[in-house]
């Protein structure tokens, strides 16, 4: 029997594209505030704490859409990890990119309806969905609400522990953020990823 | 259980005895202690005697007000007057009870003890008087306000040297002098023209009010400069609005608020303003020298990884296709 399946389903891409207008307005507002100067501002304090919150709270309703679509829609299926022979795929799959993408191999996992993911996306999807994003939300909220973060911590102020936080897992995620984009281009053609994602991408698999 | 014990043995008789001794001995201790503290200065145990007390005061006929004249023995001592007695300050005429009258009429001012005395070589009082009578809360009714009506000579401390008594305490400390008039949520009606109004409703351009105006003093925006010039108060209009002012790695805080931190600790541990770890996290201000570097660094070398990986690509196609 052939069954029909959409890896990119509408609501995955509308989540997807929201939260690349999230983290953008995020990333630029997020720079104003932590460098904030006297003068040379990308975006003014004031404004930027407005647009930071607003739309870090908009990236925090996307997250729990994002879970909530995952669970309801089967699309977890496509974070189990298969800890057998993980090392060994993982660096068969650095090897490509560091490698045989410059000789014009094939990639090594192409997408299935079980796991559209290579093993190297799986585990930084992982990190990144699950760790990082509520490290970075929690944080966040806890600026929201001050009242709410402990009083002390390690002898200092309680926020200084959820500021030094937010910023670190903020770095990280502007680093990954740019490998992602940047790894979207290595498709089958430069603009087939960016593609799937803005169009869908049906796979038909022998079932 | 714990009730008491049917049979009185030796060993109840004894912990009895040894309880009472205990408290005996603690007691004459106490009592040591007081009278140590009072023949420190007998001569102001017998002004407390009568002024010791709480609830020591009269009505003032002509304003109607309570007139409240008992005085805390522990806060003058904590405070930089605590090596005087009375009759240091008071005039001899209070020696005696009923007091003389005419040391009713005794004129005390924090400058005419302060001013070109020998023991302040600082010109610290007469450039405080000057910022003073400048300022809106002596121009705009000149009597109405002294520096008793912020600062009661019998417990004023200054915050010099002593940086361990917590940044949120002085904050507190000082703000409470400004809002005991200017109250929170209540315009000030019985005094002056009352062109102060509303607290909270003049300061919702700050988000967190109530959370700011605990981690920083008022002075902080109504003044400028050092603590000599922090009696130069002006109208709204010249006060401190913009959030970089604070928010930023040049934050004003560190010469007023700060400054006593600043001088001890400033940049230890690679944080720019780590001076204010303990007590704070001020957005802009805080910064971790290192984890900025690293953050601009990962972003960059990130960067560099990826330009450097698409190069490579590009390079390598272009060279299957001339093959
Ligand atoms: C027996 C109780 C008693 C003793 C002792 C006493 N006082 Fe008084 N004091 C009063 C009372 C009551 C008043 C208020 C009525 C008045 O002024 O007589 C007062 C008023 C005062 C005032 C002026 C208040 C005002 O209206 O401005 C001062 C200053 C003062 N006392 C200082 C002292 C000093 C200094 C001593 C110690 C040398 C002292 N008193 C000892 C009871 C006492
Ligand atoms: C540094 C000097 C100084 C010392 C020491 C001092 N006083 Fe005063 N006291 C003042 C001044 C100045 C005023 C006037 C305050 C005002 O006009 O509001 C005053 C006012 C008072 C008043 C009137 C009520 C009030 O609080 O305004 C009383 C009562 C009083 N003092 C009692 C005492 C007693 C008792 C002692 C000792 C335990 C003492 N003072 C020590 C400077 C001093
Ligand atoms: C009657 C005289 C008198 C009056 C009034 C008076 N003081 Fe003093 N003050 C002194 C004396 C004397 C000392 C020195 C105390 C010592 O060395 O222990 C002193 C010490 C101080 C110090 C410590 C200075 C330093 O460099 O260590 C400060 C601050 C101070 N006074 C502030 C005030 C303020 C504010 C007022 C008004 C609210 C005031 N004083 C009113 C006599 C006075
Ligand atoms: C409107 C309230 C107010 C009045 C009136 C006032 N002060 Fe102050 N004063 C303050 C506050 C608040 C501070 C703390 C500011 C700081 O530390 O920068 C302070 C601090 C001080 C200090 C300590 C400065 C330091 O370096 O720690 C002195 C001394 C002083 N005042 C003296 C006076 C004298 C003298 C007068 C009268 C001419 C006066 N004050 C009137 C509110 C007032
Ligand atoms: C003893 C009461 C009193 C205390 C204490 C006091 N103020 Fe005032 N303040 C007034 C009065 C009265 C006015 C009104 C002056 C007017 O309306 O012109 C005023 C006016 C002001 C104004 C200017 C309002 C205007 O329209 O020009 C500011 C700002 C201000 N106070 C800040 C402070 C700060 C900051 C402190 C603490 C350091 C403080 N005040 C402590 C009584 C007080
Ligand atoms: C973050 C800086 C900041 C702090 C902290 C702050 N203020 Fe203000 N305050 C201002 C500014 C700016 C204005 C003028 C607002 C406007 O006109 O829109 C103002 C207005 C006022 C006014 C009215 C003045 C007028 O001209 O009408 C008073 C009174 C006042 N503040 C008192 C206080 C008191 C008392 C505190 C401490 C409890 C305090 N402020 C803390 C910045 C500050
Ligand atoms: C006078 C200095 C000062 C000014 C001016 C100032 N802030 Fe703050 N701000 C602080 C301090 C100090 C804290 C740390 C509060 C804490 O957590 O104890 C803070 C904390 C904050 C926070 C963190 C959340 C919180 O409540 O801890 C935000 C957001 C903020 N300020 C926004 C602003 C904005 C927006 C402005 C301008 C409209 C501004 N601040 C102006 C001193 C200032």
């Amino acid at each position: 029997m052939k069954v029909t399946y959409e890896l990119y389903p509408l609501w995955l891409r509308i989540w997807h594209w929201s939260n690349v207008v999230g983290f953008l307005v995020l990333i630029v507002t997020g720079v104003s505030l932590h460098f904030a100067t006297p003068d040379a501002m990308l975006i003014p304090f004031n404004s930027a704490r407005v647009l930071h919150n607003i739309f870090g709270i908009a990236l925090s309703i996307g997250w729990l859409i994002f879970l909530l679509g995952n669970f309801k829609q089967g699309n977890i299926i496509h974070y189990k990890l298969r800890l057998k022979g993980l090392l060994q795929r993982l660096i068969k799959q650095a090897m490509f990119y560091g490698v045989g993408i410059f000789k014009g191999d094939h990639h090594p996992f192409p997408s299935t309806a079980h796991c559209k993911f290579n093993p190297l996306q799986q585990v930084t999807y992982l990190f990144v969905m699950f760790v990082a994003m509520p490290g970075l939300i929690i944080s966040g909220l806890l600026f929201f609400f001050p009242q709410v973060a402990p009083e002390q911590f390690l002898d200092m102020d309680g926020l200084w522990i959820v500021g030094v936080l937010h910023y670190v897992i903020g770095v990280f995620l502007v680093a990954f953020m740019i490998g992602h984009i940047y790894l979207a281009t290595a498709g089958e053609k430069v603009t087939s990823e960016f593609k799937k994602m803005l169009f869908g991408s049906k796979l038909t698999e022998e079932r | 259980m714990n009730s008491w014990p049917a049979k009185i043995t030796i060993e109840t008789v004894k912990s009895i005895f040894f309880q009472t001794l205990i408290s005996a001995i603690f007691f004459t201790f106490f009592l040591l202690l007081a009278n140590a503290g009072e023949a420190n200065s007998q001569q102001n145990g017998k002004c407390l005697r009568c002024h010791g007390m709480k609830t020591l005061g009269y009505q003032d006929t002509a304003t109607g007000n309570l007139r409240n004249l008992s005085i805390d023995l522990h806060a003058l001592a904590k405070s930089d007057h605590a090596g005087l007695a009375c009759l240091d300050c008071h005039s001899a005429g209070f020696a005696a009870y009923p007091h003389f009258s005419e040391a009713r009429n005794e004129q005390l001012e924090c400058l005419s003890c302060h001013k070109n005395s020998e023991k302040f070589p600082r010109k610290m009082f007469e450039a405080v008087e000057r910022s003073f009578t400048r300022s809106n809360h002596y121009q705009s009714a000149p009597q109405a306000l002294t520096c008793f009506s912020c600062h009661d000579p019998h417990t004023f401390s200054t915050l010099n040297g002593k940086s361990d008594a917590g940044v949120k305490s002085h904050v507190k400390r000082d703000n409470d002098i400004c809002l005991g008039c200017h109250e929170k949520s209540k315009p000030l009606d019985n005094m002056s023209s009352g062109g102060a109004g509303d607290l909270l409703k003049k300061h919702v351009w700050l988000p967190g009010v109530n959370r700011h105006l605990q981690s920083v003093r008022c002075v902080e925006c109504h003044t400028q400069g050092d603590s000599e010039r922090s009696h130069f108060i002006l109208g709204g209009e010249y006060a401190v609005k913009e959030c970089v002012a604070c928010h930023s790695r040049d934050s004003i805080l560190t010469s007023k608020l700060y400054r006593y931190r600043a001088h001890e600790e400033r940049n230890k541990v690679g944080f720019i303003h780590s001076v204010v770890m303990n007590d704070a996290y001020i957005i802009g201000m805080t910064r971790n020298q290192w984890l900025d570097w690293g953050g601009i660094g990962l972003v960059i070398l990130t960067l560099v990884g990826v330009g450097g990986h698409g190069l490579g690509r590009w390079i390598a196609r272009r060279k299957g296709q001339k093959l």
